[in-house]
């Protein structure tokens, strides 16, 4: 396997006495499409802004293409950066602020005017070339800064909360023209969001902060599946957690028991609403009484409540044919895959 | 009492409005009639003629021209303080850009007289401003031309006018956000770049407005010259208050005034496209 | 290199802080000094320059009228500057700026120009000059210091504020003196101040409109024509200390910062 495009070690950023970001590594592949996801405050940001070059590490170093960048501010980084917010020069048209990165580069004149065409085009932006910033919509000021960092092909686009700004309609959409962009140009991409369902549905990798730390990476499915921590598990998607004890390698839950390597002591067993089979028959089952059920459109959402309280949700498509829900106040016994099941600390 | 919004508007301007018809707009344009008229017997006539200007084109081309470019001296250096001055104070901050701040708002209503008589007493040759530096070792003599020259003319205007033409340009400046300066930093660009070309052209118009106030006030001033400027800096000024006070010729003096004022106005006009021309962007079609 | 240019940043603020106070320091200081051409050395401390002025009775003449010139500028252009500014605040953006465009073209022109008008417009109608055509010929540059800080105030006025008090029962003049005027009142009577200060500051206008009488500024005038006399150093430190006082009341009152 080749080196990584982006490397960081030991990178870690503190404001006198608070620290933002915590000593930590992290490496990015050339064509990666990555998620930093974490609640406001996480050092999410602060880390893509070191990235850039817009803010000093406090320690550590961050090698892009095996080049040692740390010291170099963001003028002098093959990175660009889509701002949150934008960051469009106002005074400036469309064309007049795509073109400017490559006006400072010194590339030839024609040469610049055949560049700001091809982004216009790219990013569906030729009919409002001449406009100001102010005269266009929320997503064309999305798609001119893409295409202002694009047009300078940096080896990495870093994006700070690319979609915040935009209404759900159009963020739905910005999404996947993000996608299309980063399949068409073959890029990679490092976008910061605190919005799971966003990072899911674009990165390849979502690397998860919180507190200043690194706390999860790996695919969105990993991410989601196996989450590593209880914060994880909650900040992604709904999870059920249920409490239960590890003892020499096995964690009891329900009927059975799953095997769990680690210390003796208590822990929570993580499980997704989806993942529960209502008519469990496996090695792993729980019983309880239903006592909420209500249709969500694409699924139903029921609780069952177990003989010592814990509530459980289940979610079950609404459209699935065989059997009707159970009834409210009903019993059920509840599956679960044990390849579903993460254990993690309480 | 119910009176239409638009009624109660008029209302409210009409205090304020009156003030400035009777108190302004009108005795400027009894001003402009005037410079058609002429002076017999020491006496204002009413007439229509053009020999006042042509007096003036005749006798005042000289003067005209020396005061436009001492003005224009002055109105670059202070333009070009003042954005260096909020440039400090609005990116560097720091404790001297708020006590610059703090002094040029604090000094900007007052001492017009002080101020220029305060530098008649530094720049003389035995003025502070000599004596400094010949304690510095900077010179071994009194420098003879600080004072009673048209050096010292812009460097009195320029303090007078410098806390006038700071403060438009610090709200320009305060009114460029963060985000495009580093997207441009991102694009490559150097702080000058950035400054040329993301930061000054956004505060085009506050830098226009202290540009036209740091040339106008000082193309009309006559106290400056007249107590720092020595017997040769003869400014428009002089001129314009002599004619009115020492040869009572006001419709000459007038029309002295209204040439000044016209010639100030494509001075301004032809700056402004400048500036205009200069700051925008020359690429993207 | 950082280091390097913030260093000359620093430099270049020091330099331009001197430049900016050091005529005005050296006025106030060399009114305290014993000697009598102002030059260095100075000499030992002393109020004796005080004491001159304070024996002058032109200067208690000249402070009578700065004082009458200087209320009544001050009070009238509080009113009329008031009532304008918060009916631009109700008018468009368009009018408003219009209006502020045409209000404040006094104080963009050279003063000599205004001066000359008032002075010729005053004796084509032979009016007597005096403080009565004073304190007009003042009030048209300085209505437009307290239009501006007003109206800035009034068009960030959260108006749900004046929506819930009619809301509520109360009629205009109500909401202006229950609601509005109790938080414009700091920038009502900052902006007064500010009025106050360039209208005792002034010469031009007032020299040319005066006719006979004199005023703090045309006191000084005068001494600046005659012999040297050391007193001018106290009665220059005097008008600096009311405009700046005045000038400092005022700013903390707008909270205006440039």
């Amino acid at each position: 396997m080749s080196d990584p495009l982006l490397r960081l070690r030991n990178i870690s950023k503190n404001y006198r006495e608070t620290q933002a970001v915590h000593p930590l590594d992290l490496d990015v592949e050339r064509g990666d499409f990555v998620a930093l996801l974490g609640p406001s405050g996480c050092g999410k940001t602060t880390l893509l802004r070191m990235i850039g070059g817009f803010l000093p590490p406090s320690t550590g170093t961050i090698e892009i293409g095996g080049q040692d960048v740390t010291a170099l501010g963001p003028e002098k980084r093959n990175t660009n950066m889509v701002f949150q917010g934008y960051g469009l020069f106002p005074h400036m048209t469309v064309a007049q602020n795509i073109g400017y990165g490559p006006k400072i580069a010194g590339r030839d004149p024609e040469q610049i005017d055949l560049d700001v065409v091809r982004m216009l085009n790219l990013v569906h932006l030729g009919a409002v070339a001449d406009r100001l910033p102010a005269a266009l919509s929320g997503g064309q000021q999305q798609r001119v800064a893409l295409a202002r960092a694009l047009v300078m092909r940096p080896s990495i686009l870093l994006l700070d909360e690319p979609l915040a700004a935009l209404d759900l309609k159009l963020r739905k959409a910005m999404q996947d023209e993000l996608k299309s962009l980063h399949r068409a140009i073959g890029g990679t991409f490092i976008f910061v969001t605190h919005d799971q369902g966003e990072a899911i549905d674009l990165a390849n990798r979502i690397v998860v902060m919180e507190a200043g730390r690194i706390v999860q990476q790996g695919t969105p499915e990993d991410v989601y599946r196996r989450p590593a921590s209880r914060f994880v598990a909650s900040f992604i998607g709904d999870a059920n957690m249920l409490s239960a004890v590890r003892k020499g390698g096995e964690v009891e839950i329900g009927s059975g028991r799953l095997p769990s390597p680690g210390p003796d002591g208590p822990v929570l067993v993580v499980i997704r609403p989806d993942d529960i089979a209502l008519a469990g028959d496996g090695p792993l089952t729980l019983a309880g009484t239903v006592t909420e059920s209500r249709f969500m459109g694409p699924y139903l959402r029921l609780v069952v409540t177990l003989a010592d309280g814990t509530a459980v949700t289940v979610h079950r498509p609404s459209g699935a044919e065989g059997a009707a829900p159970p009834p409210m106040g009903s019993t059920a016994t509840l599956g679960l895959p044990a390849a579903a099941c993460s254990v993690v600390a309480p | 009492m119910s009176l239409s919004p638009a009624l109660r508007r008029g209302l409210g301007l009409t205090p304020a409005l009156t003030i400035f018809g009777l108190f302004f707009a009108l005795p400027m344009a009894y001003l402009l009639v005037v410079t058609f008229w002429r002076i017999k017997r020491y006496r204002l006539t009413p007439d229509f003629t053009l020999s006042n200007y042509a007096d003036v084109f005749g006798d005042y081309l000289h003067a005209l021209g020396f005061t436009l470019v001492i003005a224009l001296v002055i109105a670059l250096i202070t333009t070009a303080l003042a954005f260096a001055i909020a440039y400090l104070i609005r990116f560097r901050s720091g404790l001297f850009g708020q006590i610059i701040l703090l002094s040029a708002l604090a000094t900007l209503f007052g001492g017009y007289l002080v101020k220029i008589y305060a530098w008649k007493a530094m720049l003389g040759a035995q003025g502070s401003v000599n004596l400094l530096l010949i304690n510095l070792g900077l010179i071994d003599e009194p420098i003879s031309w600080l004072l009673y020259s048209p050096a010292a003319v812009v460097i009195t205007l320029v303090h007078f006018m410098l806390p006038f033409a700071l403060l438009p340009i610090l709200a320009g400046l305060r009114g460029v956000s963060e985000a495009p300066l580093e997207a441009a930093r991102d694009l490559g660009a150097k702080p000058w770049q950035i400054t040329r070309d993301i930061v000054l052209p956004q505060c085009r118009g506050s830098l226009f407005s202290a540009f036209s106030l740091a040339f106008l006030i000082p193309a009309g001033d006559y106290v400056t010259p007249r107590l720092v400027g020595g017997p040769e800096t003869f400014m428009v000024g002089n001129f314009i208050e002599n004619l009115f006070v020492g040869r009572m010729n006001a419709p000459m003096g007038a029309a002295l005034a209204f040439t000044t004022l016209l010639a100030c106005g494509i001075v301004l006009v032809t700056a402004h496209w400048l500036l205009g021309r200069a700051l925008t962007p020359k690429w993207g079609r | 290199m950082a280091a390097k240019a913030q260093a000359a940043w620093t430099a270049f603020g020091a330099a331009v802080l001197v430049f900016m106070l050091s005529p005005l320091v050296l006025v106030v200081f060399f009114s305290l000094a014993e000697n009598a051409n102002a030059t260095f050395p100075p000499g030992g401390a002393t109020l004796h320059w005080y004491g001159v002025l304070f024996d002058n009775a032109d200067f208690w003449k000249a402070l009578g009228n700065s004082a009458i010139v200087t209320l009544s500028v001050g009070l009238v252009s509080m009113i009329a500057g008031t009532l304008a500014a918060m009916a631009l605040a109700r008018s468009g953006p368009k009018l408003a700026n219009g209006v502020i465009a045409l209000i404040t073209l006094p104080i963009m022109l050279p003063p000599l120009v205004l001066a000359l008008a008032l002075a010729t417009g005053y004796s084509s109608l032979g009016l007597p000059l005096g403080l009565s055509t004073v304190i007009p010929s003042h009030l048209v540059f300085t209505q437009p210091f307290v239009i501006l800080v007003v109206y800035a105030q009034m068009a960030g006025f959260n108006m749900a504020i004046v929506d819930s008090a009619r809301d509520l029962g109360a009629g205009s003049w109500t909401i202006f003196r229950t609601v509005i005027l109790p938080i414009i009142r700091p920038t009502l009577i900052g902006a007064t101040l500010m009025a106050m200060a360039v209208s005792l500051d002034d010469f031009i206008i007032t020299y040319f409109t005066i006719g006979g009488g004199m005023t703090l500024p045309t006191m000084i005038w005068g001494m600046l024509r005659k012999a040297l006399d050391p007193s001018i150093n106290a009665l220059g430190s005097l008008v600096l200390v009311a405009t700046i006082g005045t000038s400092l009341i005022a700013l903390r009152l707008t909270r205006y910062r440039g």
